[in-house]
């Protein structure tokens, strides 16, 4: 079998920027593995929502 | 070592961010602070960020106005996307001269984050090499200020 390289496939999420207010962004982001949606009011708050999502996604891979 | 800004350097959350490369649009480094006595490395901004809301995280400093929100897992198993935070007193451990005496290879940044609202941060960033002082409004803000020290 051919060893192409590794590529893990984490987690897909779609991301809506509605906003920009504060300096910093605001809208809707779409973990499409779990079709499960979520608010984000920062530029933070973005980055928080998909590290949770992959860590859920790396522990269930792992088991 | 001469400072031509001015800045808060009594703030508990203060720290250096010592950039030493420089790569693919990435910066990694090592970060001081007070209360670790020694540097956290980081590899990519993202790190340093996570290093830094976690450290504010534990000293409570500043208290955020909002929660911020993630994806925890809903079958009941695990409600709590993060460990419960131990009820510790945090001390200094590193004097601040240590801290503001730090440099990086590329560049030297003080940063005092002075409020967390709009589940963000706002507050100061001095480029140390330079003698500058800037504000920011925003961890977005934050992050192009730094890359704007590279061009």
């Amino acid at each position: 079998m051919l060893m192409k390289e590794k590529k893990k496939e984490l987690g897909t999420f779609l991301v809506q920027v509605q906003y920009c207010q504060n300096a910093t962004w605001q809208g809707e982001i779409v973990w499409t593995e779990k079709n499960q949606r979520q608010r984000f009011r920062s530029d933070l708050e973005l980055l928080r929502l998909m590290d949770s999502a992959l860590e859920q996604s790396i522990q269930t891979s792992e088991r | 070592m001469e400072h031509t800004f001015r800045m808060n350097i009594a703030a508990p959350n203060l720290v250096s961010v010592c950039v030493d490369q420089r790569e693919d649009n990435e910066s990694s480094g090592r970060m001081y602070c007070c209360y670790e006595s020694g540097p956290i490395a980081f590899k990519n901004e993202y790190q340093l960020l996570k290093a830094m809301e976690d450290l504010m995280e534990r000293i409570g400093y500043p208290q955020s106005s909002v929660e911020m929100r993630s994806y925890s897992i809903q079958n009941g198993r695990q409600q709590e996307s993060k460990p419960p935070v131990k009820e510790e007193r945090l001390e200094p451990v590193t004097d601040k001269e240590t801290v503001l005496n730090q440099r990086g290879e590329k560049a030297t940044f003080l940063i005092h984050v002075k409020y967390r609202q709009s589940a963000t941060w706002q507050g100061e960033i001095a480029w140390v090499e330079r003698g500058v002082k800037q504000s920011f409004r925003s961890a977005l803000e934050l992050l192009k200020l730094m890359d704007s020290a590279n061009e």
